[in-house]
């Protein structure tokens, strides 16, 4: 055994390599073929778009400002926010309810979620902005009795922006409750019942216990889901609500430029969602750096001279 | 008035009957090491005295009042939460886990559960974390962040935590097994000194060294019940029960694993 290998190693000579010998560079074939082929794709759509005659891009300058543009900007601004409010009180509330030990509230929040997890958005957004189709009024009866305490037209009781907010935000908390399932299940059951033993209530747990270091964890997935709620508001066009695309639409029904108008509401969309994804980047760092800061041993830092 | 008292208490987890009807009081100043095999039930027991576990059958009294309980017309009645949590602050618990909330510095874990229950005014509030700091021997750790801390460092800043609350009874469940074997003898000294100085304690451990030389009784539990309950000297030399005698030859028989 021995004598094999010594025999197989003294057989080659061994080649003389220098100790300074660097590993050549691959020279990477394959990149540079798919860059040169995406670069190709993408010089034709924007000359395909900037030399279409059909497309006339002072149109889309013109009209990035205008003040039925920007109303519909801030409509949908409007949309998104007052949604994004109602839908996390409204998720805590289900996530609540779905870890309660009360079964019928667990049951509730159950089906709440697949209810609106089921249904597309934009089929929901048509059933609430029609519900007067279905009830063409709401009024709140003694039952059994024909006592009527309150009535009124449902188109007056719900507007079509109060339907829209509604349908987005009853949608988005489905979603939200899941989040903030995962967030608060990652909390370690020790540290409630150590909450607990110290004679903190239910609430004074939740509040400084679990959801500070659910926090974290809810973030990152809750801002992308923000981001989706964002532009999903577009779906509202639907119902007559006057949010960017409806007004972009509105403009392009009077002047024929519909894809110029098109542009624009891309444009503003992409603003909004590259502001909205700065501000989900920097919620993130800040909580990075504080979970740096409480859950790990203190790093060595090595200063450069 | 004794300040702890188990009566027939009994506890079942699905079909599996964990407790089967334990009686167990600790006297003023008492410190009771509670023995058994691993699964036996012991932290169930622990944590009925402060209502983290609701027994089916009997109960806990706790100086004096049923632990989330009310004795009114021949019967318990569950009291409130709130009043549950106010219980709660008079017995003061010690995990084997240590479970500091990692979110809060060493500071913040002390101060939380004084400040939700609006004990004592900011300043006596500091000069008792204070105090305990150094009881503790951490005097110096108050503004570092638990994750920064060892094992025993934690357990002893969780022994702190506890304490904040000025609480009559202390339990302590397997608080030095999950520490590396060289930082046992610090959380031992702590809670030598806890109960030199007249604390109430019933501890769960496996620490026969700090049996013998801690407790005025050790009790040992198999299969939901107490089996024995006798001086620590008594049952580790001269255990009553086949099981008692099974348990300790599994655990190295002798007291001599030495304490600090
Ligand atoms: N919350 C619970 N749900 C179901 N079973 C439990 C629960 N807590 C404890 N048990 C069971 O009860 C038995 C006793 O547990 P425990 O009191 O932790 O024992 P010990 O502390 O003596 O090891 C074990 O079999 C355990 O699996
Ligand atoms: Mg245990």
């Amino acid at each position: 055994m021995t004598a094999t290998r010594t025999a197989g190693g003294t057989e080659g000579a061994e080649e003389v390599i220098p100790p300074s010998v660097q590993t050549a560079e691959k020279v990477r074939w394959g990149r540079w073929i798919a860059a040169a082929v995406v670069l190709v794709v993408l010089v034709q759509v924007v000359l395909a778009a900037a030399v279409n005659e059909n497309i006339e891009w002072s149109v889309v300058g013109d009209y990035l400002f205008d003040p039925q543009v920007l109303h519909g900007l801030q409509t949908t601004l409007l949309l998104a926010v007052s949604a994004e409010v109602i839908t996390i009180v409204l998720g805590l509330l289900l996530v609540y309810a779905r870890l309660s030990s009360n079964p019928l509230l667990r049951g509730f929040a159950g089906a709440y979620v697949w209810f609106f997890r089921s249904v597309p958005l934009i089929v929901q957004i048509l059933l609430l902005g029609n519900l007067a189709l279905f009830a063409p009024d709401v009024s709140v009866s003694i039952p059994f009795t024909s006592v009527v305490l309150f009535s009124q037209d449902t188109n007056d009781l719900i507007p079509a922006a109060t339907a829209a907010v509604l349908a987005l935000a009853l949608h988005d908390a489905a979603y939200n409750a899941e989040i903030f399932r995962s967030g608060i299940g990652s909390v370690p059951e020790g540290q409630r019942r150590a909450a607990s033993a110290l004679g903190l209530t239910w609430w004074q747990t939740q509040r400084k216990v679990v959801l500070p270091q659910a926090f974290p964890v809810i973030i990152p997935p809750a801002a992308s889901q923000f981001i989706t709620l964002l532009k999903s508001t577009a779906l509202v066009s639907v119902i007559a609500v006057p949010d960017l695309l409806t007004e972009a639409q509105t403009i392009s029904n009077r002047n024929a430029r519909v894809m110029e108008l098109l542009f624009v509401a891309t444009a503003w969309f992409m603003v909004m969602v590259a502001v909205a994804s700065l501000a989900v980047r920097w919620l993130e760092r800040r909580s990075a750096t504080r979970n740096r800061r409480l859950a790990t041993k203190p790093v060595e830092v090595v200063v450069q001279p | 008035m004794t300040p702890l008292e188990f009566v027939n208490v009994h506890k079942s987890f699905g079909a599996h009957e964990v407790l089967r009807g334990v009686d167990l009081a600790v006297a003023e100043r008492e410190v009771v090491c509670v023995l058994g095999p691993s699964g036996s039930g012991k932290s169930t027991l622990l944590n009925t005295a402060n209502g983290l576990v609701d027994p089916d059958q009997g109960y806990v009294r706790l100086l004096g009042s049923v632990v989330g309980r009310r004795y009114a017309r021949g019967r318990l009645h569950r009291i409130p939460p709130s009043d549950l949590a106010r219980q709660r602050r008079d017995v003061g618990m010690v995990f084997q886990q240590f479970n500091l909330f990692p979110h809060l510095s060493v500071e913040d874990n002390l101060l939380l559960a004084p400040r939700m229950a609006k004990s004592g005014s900011a300043t006596a509030l500091r000069s008792r974390m204070e105090a305990l700091l150094d009881q503790v021997g951490l005097p110096e750790k108050r503004h570092a962040m638990p994750a920064t801390l060892s094992g025993g460092q934690q357990q002893r800043i969780a022994i702190a935590r506890a304490l904040m609350m000025q609480p009559k009874v202390m339990l302590f469940d397997e608080p030095t097994s999950a520490l590396d074997p060289e930082l046992v003898s610090e959380v031992l000294r702590v809670m030598k000194q806890l109960a030199a100085d007249g604390m109430t304690m019933l501890v769960v451990t496996h620490e026969l060294g700090f049996a013998r030389d801690v407790a005025d009784r050790v009790i040992f539990v198999d299969g939901g019940v107490v089996l024995e309950d006798a001086p620590p000297d008594r049952f580790l030399q001269a255990p009553q029960t086949e099981r008692g005698r099974a348990f300790l030859g599994h655990t190295g028989v002798s007291a001599s694993r030495t304490s600090p």
